[in-house]
């Protein structure tokens, strides 16, 4: 994996927050020397006067220039480590927004996955976002309302960093009907393709197979993206039963292989 | 000479024109412009102003036939208006001009009359009210132009219609005659002759149109358009299809469709397939492509075997601008939305037209493999396209333990309101075909409201159950199943002791007094007394919709439960039980309504088990909460998914809501949601409450197939164990095969072609227990 750091934890005086801090740290990192540590006191009566059960957040605006282009990378990476006052984290313990360039075209979710004291990675693929050449404001977020009045919360962020696989590889995988009827005239199948410049293209082969023996396959030019590949069976269709189907880009390694379910069709004649 | 007379007419009474308007014509000759409203209202620039003082007679050039039972009216919307929380400013319900912002209305018959110079003219006539207080108001009329008639039926304020007529001015004045069912309503006359027909389209009607149904230029230039979803090349068509104009191709009905969207090379000249059971409805569809222009298309279907071709509705899907999401402001998308009743028409060059078939197979079909077609035809040319129907021997069977609802704006509600028999029978009929349409979508239950002042000094209940028994009798009537859902008026009782209202999410309620429970308590004695005595179906009693989580709002929704609880009756909250703010409602608390299907299945069932409590769902991001895209979402929440989670109700928000102009999504606080509905009530669904069908017919598939394994383990019969054991473990296989989620919409869910697939698995189970139990 080739990678691309975003923000280190000395990056802390560039971030705006809001009913809450952030600092640089050494209390907890995980991959560098220093980590963004950000505080959040849950505060019921403050803050903005209309919504005092509001959401403390931290953000920052990406500077202009090459660090905005994030399209040709394939993850947002970052390790979050928390620690907080309660015993138990709620279900929605904190949220990330991404401009690109604003909100209508960017991303925001829920990090279901934090967990107290423990370090989490966040991996999210930049194919999520629409406009991925045009990212301009990256935020960090929580709901008070997730809370109690007056607990304390901490999130340490280390290694914010923008990732890419240096070989062509085959990412989520899959048949476009993980169950089909046997006369359907052919086996679509999707997938990401990453480790791939820009611009660029190579040969991905797709294999549909039963028993180990081969029963269909197409090769085609893909680029680093979504992509989706024809299979053609034999005329007259595939018998019913479970196939296996297969993909690997260039000299890659293949991705993992996937079922397939054939199903005798409702229609006889 | 006697024209330029009228012109100059006509100038002087523009006493109030509106002078940015860029529309006003150029003055080489001279239209007939009326705009209709009160004294004070706008006039389009360059029209006359009519008032219902205007009568006709030797001395005016135009003017009511007679003053009988006219009045006027006007409301303007041009600032955007406070929200009801009054945290921010909002669109109005829609944007007036000053043709629309004002009306005159007549409950009698009469006529707009205009001395015009004898000739041939163009008639184009403006209907319609921005005010709200016709709100339970249905005009029903007939406006009439010599010897050409059209019906005008519009229910409400907001919305407006246009008709075009063809008129020859002699000796008499021309006439537009209007003859209430009701009451009629008019914004504006026009009348021009032929010579100026390019020039009024353009300057006058065509301005005038993008306003009244869109909005203002001066608003609309706020909205941006997002693009729409990406798509692949357009593959190489045949000769054929060049030369008559068009491709014609298909994909799932569950996938939208985007005017651009480019079909595959697999998807063109399609054979479509279905397999449905007796009394089932089923979904194909195609889609043209339409190459250039085309003129006159018309669909024809044919029968499928045992069923005839009336059996097969036939719509168009439209495109509508929609927000990406119901709050969102000045951005839009066009998705395909409404199935309209296609009839004939034109199709635009390069824009999809997406043709939704509903097949309905009769309920004493017999089994079997039917072919039939549809030819699509134009001017250009025609297309056959083939279907095969399989007709499976069983009827889908209904789970009594589970229950399909919806929230609901009841139009008996309006009815109530109504003003003249007209009106109130619109509202009823519409009522009858809503609870029709609700019914043959799976839907039979509806959340219903109850109006009671707080008591009286005696410590009376004055409650009005007109509505409510009138609202129970068509409950009744279309075999709807309790219990009901009944929001009362909790939040008066609260007023009276704290004389405050609380806000929307109950934003800072105050802690209520004792006597507010007591109250409470007798209110919902009093209610409960009232039922019981009318034999209705079991009252869940919602005091209040989707409470906030702050610690007052909870502390309020403690004691409000608790007192509905103290009548010994069930209680029913909308929120969310996994967040910990609600923790202390969980003893007050008999059914929880959560929009995602959370908690899991395990800690529902395990707490329903234990006590007594019910998990229902309203699943609003496939309802009002989207632009009407997540349709694979809709189906997969009706079946597979609400299979897996455990829960007993589905009941989203909402049968249908209007803001502002219901064909108008981008009006209004908010974006209009769900069915719509023709000028005389008819429903006209929108994809994904079609989805909502397939979904629950899907869980139908499931729940026949399991009631079967359980009287195929009980027969005693070794073969029919058998196939009730393979049936369980196919059973499981798709149950594994479910991608779990909270919330089905668009992510992570199974292709559309897969939920066929998985459905044919489990009628085949079907066909082998039925089978093997013979």
């Amino acid at each position: 994996m080739e990678k691309q750091l975003l923000f280190g934890g000395a990056s802390a005086k560039g971030w705006s927050p809001a009913e809450s801090t952030v600092e640089v740290s050494t209390a907890h990192v995980k991959v560098n020397e220093t980590a963004l540590h950000w505080h959040v006191t849950v505060d019921y009566y403050g803050g903005e006067p209309k919504y005092p059960i509001g959401w403390p957040r931290f953000g920052r605006m990406i500077p202009e220039g090459p660090q905005r282009d994030w399209s040709a990378w394939d993850y947002l990476h970052m390790w979050i480590y928390m620690t907080a006052s309660r015993p138990t984290l709620p279900k929605d313990p904190a949220g990330l927004g991404i401009q690109a360039p604003d909100k209508g075209s960017g991303i925001q979710m829920i990090l279901t996955e934090l967990k107290l004291g423990e370090w989490v990675e966040i991996k999210i693929p930049i194919s999520k976002i629409a406009r991925p050449g045009d990212v301009r404001n990256i935020q960090f977020h929580i709901a008070e309302a997730n809370y109690r009045h007056q607990d304390q919360l901490d999130f340490f962020i280390d290694d914010l960093a923008l990732l890419r696989y240096a070989q062509p590889t085959v990412l989520n995988f899959a048949a476009e009907t993980a169950v089909m009827f046997a006369d359907a005239k052919t086996v679509a199948v999707r997938f990401q393709l990453a480790g791939v410049k820009p611009g660029d293209t190579v040969p991905v082969a797709c294999e549909l197979r039963r028993d180990g023996k081969v029963m269909a396959s197409a090769t085609a030019q893909a680029a680093r993206g979504p992509q989706r590949i024809i299979i053609e069976p034999a005329r007259g269709g595939l018998a019913p039963g479970v196939y296996e189907l297969t993909a690997r880009a260039g000299d890659g390694q293949p991705a993992p292989p996937v079922a397939l379910r054939v199903v005798e069709s409702p229609w006889r004649k | 000479m006697r024209f330029i007379r009228y012109a100059l007419r006509f100038t002087l009474h523009a006493s109030r024109c509106v002078p940015a308007l860029a529309f006003a014509l150029t003055a080489h000759a001279e239209p007939l412009l009326y705009d209709m409203g009160t004294a004070k209202s706008d006039v389009w620039a360059g029209f006359t102003k009519v008032t219902a003082t205007n009568v006709f007679d030797a001395k005016a050039s135009f003017g009511w036939q007679s003053k009988g039972g006219l009045t006027s009216s006007a409301h303007a919307y041009r600032e955007m208006v406070e929200s009801r929380r009054g945290d921010r400013a909002e669109q109005p319900p829609i944007w007036t001009n000053p043709i629309t912002e004002a009306a005159v209305l007549g409950t009698n018959a009469n006529a707009f009359l205009i001395a015009a110079p004898p000739g041939d003219y163009n008639i184009y006539i403006v209907c319609g009210t921005s005010d709200s207080r016709y709100r339970a108001q249905f005009f029903d009329f007939i406006v009439q132009v010599g010897s050409q008639k059209q019906r005008v039926q519009i229910e409400g304020p907001y919305q407006f219609r246009t008709l075009r007529f063809r008129a020859t001015a002699g000796k008499e004045p021309l006439a537009v005659k209007l003859s209430p069912r009701s009451k009629w309503v008019v914004n504006a006359v026009m009348a021009w002759p032929d010579a100026d027909a390019p020039r009024v389209q353009k300057e006058i009607i065509a301005p005038f149109e993008e306003w009244t149904f869109r909005m203002s230029p001066e608003q609309w230039a706020k909205w941006k358009q997002d693009p729409e979803p990406p798509t692949g090349p357009m593959p190489k068509l045949g000769a054929a299809d060049e030369k008559r104009g068009f491709a014609v191709w298909s994909r799932h009905y569950l996938e939208c469709i985007y005017p651009h969207t480019n079909p595959r090379a697999e998807d063109l000249n399609p054979e479509l397939r279905a397999f449905a059971t007796p009394g089932e409805f089923e979904p194909v569809n195609f889609i043209v492509r339409p190459l250039r222009d085309i003129a006159n298309a018309k669909v024809n279907v044919s029968a499928i075997g045992p069923v005839p071709a009336k059996n097969i509705e036939v719509r168009r899907v439209r495109y509508m601008l929609a927000r990406p999401n119901y709050t969102v402001l000045h951005r839009y998308r066009v998705v395909p939305d409404v199935l309209e009743r296609f009839e004939g028409g034109d199709l635009k060059a390069d824009e999809n037209a997406r043709f939704w078939l509903t097949i309905r197979v009769p309920d004493n079909a017999p089994a079997g493999e039917y072919r039939g077609k549809v030819t699509f035809a134009c001017d250009g040319g025609t297309a056959v396209v083939p279907v095969k129907l399989r007709i499976l021997p069983f009827k889908l069977r209904e789970d009594p333990t589970k229950i399909f609802g919806i929230y609901y704006h009841h139009p008996l509600g309006e009815m109530a309101r109504a003003k003249d028999d007209v009106s109130s029978e619109y509202f009823r009929h519409k009522a009858e075909l809503e609870h029709a349409d609700m019914v043959a979508h799976g839907t039979r239950n509806v959340v219903l409201s109850l109006w009671c002042p707080p008591a009286d000094k005696d410590g009376k209940f004055d409650i009005k159950w007109e509505t409510l028994a009138e609202e129970m009798e068509l409950w009744k009537k279309h075999g709807f199943v309790g219990p009901i859902a009944l929001e009362f008026n909790a939040a008066g009782v609260y007023e009276k002791y704290t004389h405050e209202h609380f806000g929307s999410h109950m934003r800072g309620v105050k802690d209520p007094p004792e006597e507010f429970g007591r109250e409470l308590t007798a209110m919902v004695r009093a209610i409960e007394a009232g039922r019981k005595e009318r034999g209705w179906p079991e009252f869940l009693y919602y005091p209040i919709d989707e409470p906030g989580t702050d610690p007052a709002s909870v502390n309020f929704m403690v004691k409000a439960l608790k007192a509905c609880k103290a009548a010994g009756v069930r209680t029913y909250v909308t929120a969310d039980p996994t967040h910990e703010a609600f923790e202390p409602l969980r003893p007050w608390v008999d059914v929880w309504c959560t929009q995602p299907f959370a908690p899991d299945r395990e800690t529902i069932l395990a707490d329903m088990k234990a006590r007594k409590v019910e998990y229902w769902c309203y699943p609003n991001h496939v309802n009002g909460e989207n632009d009407h895209t997540p349709v694979t979402g809709a189906r997969m929440t009706y079946g597979f998914g609400f299979w897996r989670s455990g829960f007993l109700t589905l009941i989203p928000w909402i049968y249908q809501a209007n803001v502002g102009d219901p064909w108008n999504y981008l009006d209004g606080s908010s974006m209009d949601f769900f069915n719509r509905s023709e000028p005389d009530g008819t429903p006209v669904p929108v994809a994904m409450w079609e989805a909502y069908r397939e979904g629950y017919d899907d869980y139908r598939y499931i729940y026949t197939l399991e009631q079967l394994i359980a009287e195929a383990k009980k027969s005693g019969k070794p073969a029919a164990q058998d196939a009730a054991a393979k049936a369980e473990r196919e059973l499981k296989f798709v149950w594994d095969s479910i991608r779990v989620q909270t919330k089905y919409k668009d992510d992570d869910l199974w292709s559309p072609a897969e939920f066929d697939v998985y459905r044919w698995l489990v009628a085949r189970q079907i066909l082998a227990v039925q089978n093997a139990l013979r």
